[in-house]
Formats: structure tokens, sequence, C-alpha cells
């Protein structure tokens, strides 16, 4: 079941996500956005930006978890938000791993020992001699993903992350809460928009005239890797039947399925 | 085999180079046999450059922008005291003493006693007392003795460093346990010598010995009052007499650190104990700067670092006194936590005690210095560039924009919500 507060107005979900940002303000020190240029994430930037700009604190930097699949129209979009808004974006990204791929794989005995060990910590079959380079598999989304994202948190050392994370998304999502801690490395997740729906994302985006991705016009719901997001529709993402479709049809739904599992190990 | 015991050491405002290991020109035997039987780290910095900053961060493994146990252009020294009762992370202390371990501490440290929230989860804290304790305790008991003295010394210094004056004064003549060449440190050993070794425990010393003043006697000679204080213009020859006064105190700790050891040898732990020696700062001793806090010098921030568990050998990696924290957890828990950072911060708030006496030319101002491949830049709240060297080699910022602009992002990020550089860049 999606969970949902179905009779509470747009309004008031942006006056709660604002008041969980203030306390956010208050209670830590280093905080970063989770920024990956997609909607949600687009509508917490700004509702940070908001806040902050509001206390004349300045933007906290953003994370872009960057698995070397991105659109070039990510990348773009990234660098001119972050220009205009005047706020600096770290790269997350598993460098050892990426400059090891060949033709879409990667020998597992060409990888660093710390990828290795983080093979080893989610019991990863060493029968196997390679992996592939995907987002979808648990391996790849844990190295590409996970690890990096982990690794960019500590060195950083930040204290809270900001996450477009919505209740609706998804079950393994619904049993979100606002702010929540998660360890290795320590830190709290801020998770304001956790009431928004998808509809709400989309009211929001275009009543504050946020940059919509160009790839949500052609029809993807869901953005993340160009070779595995699909789009399942030709209508721009906010004009397709968004209570009877699903919002990550197009993404890879074993992945769905091991969401739990990959939250184990600290993915978003 | 049993827990291992845990033996912290600080030394408190102890050089790296007042000990033998890291230059040879000083003597200290007994640590130099200490580092044979362990991992000396080159490379130690410490997080702050004084007591309470960077004890809260050994003991939570957190940097003081995030403990924030710090001063501020306000809030200084003493008021400070009580802080870490409400600090929001767990201590080495709490931790272990829930894994099991008798938590003990000996500090003479006025900084860290019983009730300050540096006690939290120890079993048992005792404060050594020094000279700075009858400065708190005793503050309304002064009296009218050497009254000339007194009157030209408020007009020069002000009435709080006057009361500071009479407790050394008093106890330069009291000769307590030898101050102030003793500064707690007999008494220290003294209670080890009395303690049980039956329960596996986590044992941290906080030795004042070379923390200032460094005088032989008190004398009533025209500077007398000065000496004592420390409290003067310093020139070239009183810097040579205080550097040789400092190193001996090196040498007079260094006799204390062989007591402890025989103690553990005679009670056939040592070899089942782990000691972590090291320091919360260094000290400046030159002619523009004398004492520490206030600045990042790698005088105030380069400390020695001497793990003796399991390995012995020298480790040239950069590594923070913050994990110190995970090196324990490491040592008590089999744990596997990395403790090398890609870069590592000092930080510095203002000027650390109320009574700013010589250096008028000083400036109260933030700082924030980065330790990154080899590289260091200090940079202040002025968005003035302090600092920029390798391997203590001035290096020239024009010729190395592109690093200095890296290493200043890095800083900005660090400072998070309360940065004070923001977007400077060369």
């Amino acid at each position: 079941m999606k969970r949902e507060e179905k009779y509470l107005s747009l309004n008031a979900k942006i006056h709660i996500a604002k008041i969980v940002i203030e306390d956010s303000i208050e209670q830590f020190n280093r905080q970063a956005i989770v920024w990956s240029a997609g909607k949600d994430s687009t509508v917490v930037l700004n509702l940070v930006r908001e806040v902050f700009l509001s206390r004349n604190l300045k933007i906290p930097p953003a994370i872009l978890i960057d698995h070397g699949q991105h659109y070039d129209e990510t990348y773009d979009l990234v660098n001119k938000i972050s220009a205009e808004w005047g706020f600096k974006v770290l790269y997350a990204k598993n460098d050892d791993f990426i400059s090891k791929v060949n033709n879409g794989k990667v020998l597992i005995d060409d990888l660093d020992e710390d990828n290795i060990n983080e093979l080893k910590k989610i019991n990863f079959d060493f029968n196997k001699k390679y992996m592939d380079y995907s987002l979808e598999t648990f391996e790849g989304n844990h190295l590409l993903k996970t690890v990096p994202f982990n690794n960019t948190v500590g060195k950083y050392r930040f204290d809270a992350l900001y996450t477009g994370v919505r209740w609706d998304e998804n079950d393994a999502r619904s049993m979100e809460t606002f702010i929540s801690k998660r360890n290795k490395p320590e830190h709290y997740r801020v998770q304001p928009i956790i009431l928004f729906t998808e509809r709400d994302v989309w009211d929001y985006m275009f009543d504050r005239k946020l940059p919509v991705h160009p790839l949500y016009y052609s029809g993807y719901r869901s953005i993340d890797g160009k070779y595995d997001s699909k789009k399942i529709s030709d209508k721009p993402a906010w004009e397709q039947d968004l209570d009877n479709t699903e919002e990550r049809a197009g993404r890879a739904q074993d992945k769905e399925k091991m969401m739990e599992r990959l939250r184990e190990f600290g993915y978003m | 085999m049993d827990k291992p015991n845990i033996i912290l050491i600080v030394a408190d405002t102890m050089r790296r180079d007042a000990i033998g290991v890291y230059n040879s020109n000083v003597n200290t035997p007994n640590i130099d046999r200490l580092a044979a039987d362990s991992m000396v780290y080159n490379n130690a910095i410490s997080p702050s450059p004084w007591t309470v900053p960077s004890h809260a961060s050994m003991f939570t493994g957190k940097y003081a922008i995030e403990h924030k146990i710090h001063e501020t252009f306000s809030v200084k020294g003493f008021s400070l005291m009580g802080k870490m009762n409400g600090m929001k992370y767990i201590t080495l202390a709490e931790i272990l003493a829930a894994n099991g371990y008798n938590t003990i501490a000996y500090s003479s440290n006025v900084n860290m006693v019983p009730g300050s929230g540096f006690d939290r989860g120890f079993n048992q804290f005792s404060y050594i007392k020094n000279y700075y304790k009858l400065i708190i305790e005793d503050e309304l008991e002064l009296k009218y003795g050497k009254r000339k003295a007194i009157k030209k010394y408020v007009e020069k210094y002000g009435y709080l460093n006057l009361i500071n004056l009479y407790r050394l004064y008093k106890l330069s003549y009291n000769h307590y346990n030898g101050y102030p060449t003793d500064k707690g440190g007999y008494e220290i050993i003294n209670n080890i010598k009395n303690m049980s070794t039956n329960t596996p425990f986590f044992m941290f010393l906080n030795f004042m010995e070379m923390h200032d003043p460094y005088f032989e006697k008190y004398t009533n000679e025209p500077d007398g009052l000065d000496n004592l204080m420390q409290n003067r213009k310093n020139n070239i020859k009183s810097i040579h007499k205080i550097k040789e006064l400092y190193y001996k105190q090196a040498h007079y700790l260094d006799n204390y650190i062989g007591e402890l050891i025989k103690f553990l040898k005679d009670n056939n732990i040592y070899d089942n104990t782990a000691i972590i020696f090291a320091s919360d700062h260094g000290q400046e001793i030159s002619e523009d700067y004398y004492g520490h806090g206030i600045f990042l010098s790698d005088n105030l921030i380069r400390v020695p670092l001497i793990v003796k568990y399991n390995g012995h050998g020298i480790c040239k990696k950069y590594v923070s006194t913050i994990k110190i924290m995970d090196i324990i957890k490491n040592i008590a828990f089999n744990e596997k936590n990395n403790i090398f950072d890609e870069s590592i911060f000092s930080e510095v708030y203002g000027i650390n005690v109320d009574s700013a006496l010589n250096y008028k030319e000083r400036k109260e101002l933030r700082r924030t210095c980065i330790y990154k491949n080899n590289y260091k830049l200090t940079v202040n709240s002025d968005k003035q560039i302090e600092e920029f060297t390798m391997d203590g080699k001035l290096l020239n910022i024009d010729g190395s924009k592109i690093v200095v602009n890296e290493l200043l992002n890095d800083i900005s990020i660090f400072n998070g919500s309360s940065d004070f550089i923001n977007d400077f860049q060369v």
C-alpha cells in the first residue's frame, strides 16, 4: 500500500517541509542536498534554498551520485542550476570502477582493494569473474551509487542530508520519517517532502517555475542512468495518468524488489 | 586472551619535537622505549590548538565544529566549563564503560574535572590538584601581601591577572609537589600504583608538566613577576631560556612515563595493555607568539602520537587525533575503522582565555586549516591566507591557484553552515 496524506493541501505540505528544514538547520552543522537534477530532488533543493536564503545562509552543497551513465542533459542542467543559484556540486563517483570498464563489463580482479572489500561486504559471488557496468544489479548499484555516496558523506563529514524521498514512490519508502538516522557513516537523512505525491511535485515545479529536466517532456517519469531509464508513454510526465500507473514503471522492476536489501547497505 | 587494557596518555601542551623519537636532540628515554614497541605516527594533527576542544574531539571522534565544545568571541576559557555535559555525541569512556571496561581518569588539567562533563562515562574521575585549582576555589581569599607590587601589577595588567599571579606567587613559595616543575604528575603516578588491575580498564591520564609557566623558582628580580606569568615580550635570550626549560620538562615527564610502564610490567599487564600516547596541542615559544590557542602553526597542532598495540613501526600518513576514538574502538572491539582521511582539519574560534595580556596585536579571528596531499593551507575570517606550505616549506600562492582554490573549497564545505570564507578564492 502506498502511504498518503490524501486530504492535506499542497500548501500545508510545503509549510511542513519548511518546518522540517528549519529544524534541521537548528540541529545540524554540515548539511548537503542529495540532488540528481530530477524533479523530486530539485523540489527539495528549492525548498532548502528558500529557507536558507531567508535566514541569510548560503545554500549548502549538493551531492550528485555520478555513476558515469547520466544523460548529457543531466550534466547540463546541473551546471546551469548550480551556477545560477550559487552552490557547490560534489560528484560522488567510483573512479576506480569506472576507469576499469571494458565493453560494458569490469573484470573483478582489476578492482582495487576498497571495491573488493565492498563486494565482500555484500556477499558477492567471487566465482563470477566479471560484473556488468549496470546500475540495476545489486552489486552494480552498490559499487556505483551507494559506495561513492557513503564515501562522499564520510569524507566531508556531512551530518545531515536532504533527500527527495516520498512515501508514494514505492512500498519500501512508505515507512520513512522526516528525519532518520543512518550509520556508517553516521548521519541523518532529512526528508522534507515525504508527504508530497507525484502530482504535488509537478504542481510545485510549475508554480515555482523550476527548471524541468528535458527528458520529462518526452515522457520519462523517473530519470537516472541513460541505459536503464525507460519511458512508458510519449506524453510529458505530468500529463500521464499519475494515479493509475507506476511512477517507476520505467525502471527495472527487479531493482524495486531489491530495494529493502539495498537500503540495508546504505542506499537511498 | 582477556580484553586489552587501554591507557590514553595525554601529555598536555607537548610538542612533537619534545620527544626523542621525533627529535634526537632531546632526552626522553622512557617514551622512546615505549615508541620502539609502538606505531609512531610522524604526521599526527590536533584538531584544535588548546585543551578543551581538542580533548572533546579525542573523546568523541568529532571536530570542534561538530561537538561545539569550543570558545567563541564571547565565551572563553572557564565559561566553557560544563558544556560537555550536554554535548550530544556519545563519548569514548561511555562506549567502553558500556562494554565492561572499568573506566578511570586522572587529570591534572583544571578544564577536566568531575562535573565538567569530561567525566562522562568514567567510573572514577580524579582531579589532581595543581595551582589552577586554587585560582578557582580561593578567588575571594586574596589578601594583602606585597602591596606595592600588587598595585603596580594591577595598573599594568588588571585585576584578574593579579589573582592568577597571586596564586602562582603563593605556590612558588609553598613548593607544592615541587611546583612548577611538577604539575600533578607525582600524584597521578602514586594513585596508579594503588589501583587494582583485576578487571580490564580504560584509563585516561592528563599530565600538565609540559604546560606553562616555565621557570625554576620565583625571585624578587624586577622581572620576577613577569617570569611567573610568562607575561612579557620575549627576546631571543628569554626564548632560549624558556625552550631549555620546556625540553627539561619533557625529560621530567618522561620519568613518570617510565614509572607507569614499570608498574604495568611489575603487574604483568604491559603486554596486554594498549597505550596511546598523544598530546592535545603543542606550544609556541617564539618572539612573535608565546603560548597556545589562537593560531594554527605546526608547533601548535603537529603533535606526538604513539600507539602501542600489535605491531610497531613508523607511519608517515597524516592522521588527526580525532581518530583516537577509532583507534581505541579498533583495539577494544577488533573493529577495522579507517583512521586516515584524505583531508585533515584544525580550527580555532578566537582567543582561548579571558586575559589577553601582551600580544595586543594578536587578532581574535576564526581560523581553519587543512592538510591534504601534503599541502597545508590556513585561512582566517578576514579571508587572509595565513599559511600555504608543503611539509613545512613555504609555497607561492600565485603559482598554485588551482590547488589553493581546491583547498579553500574543502575548508568552506568543512565549515558548513558557519562558514566564514564563503566563496573566497584566490
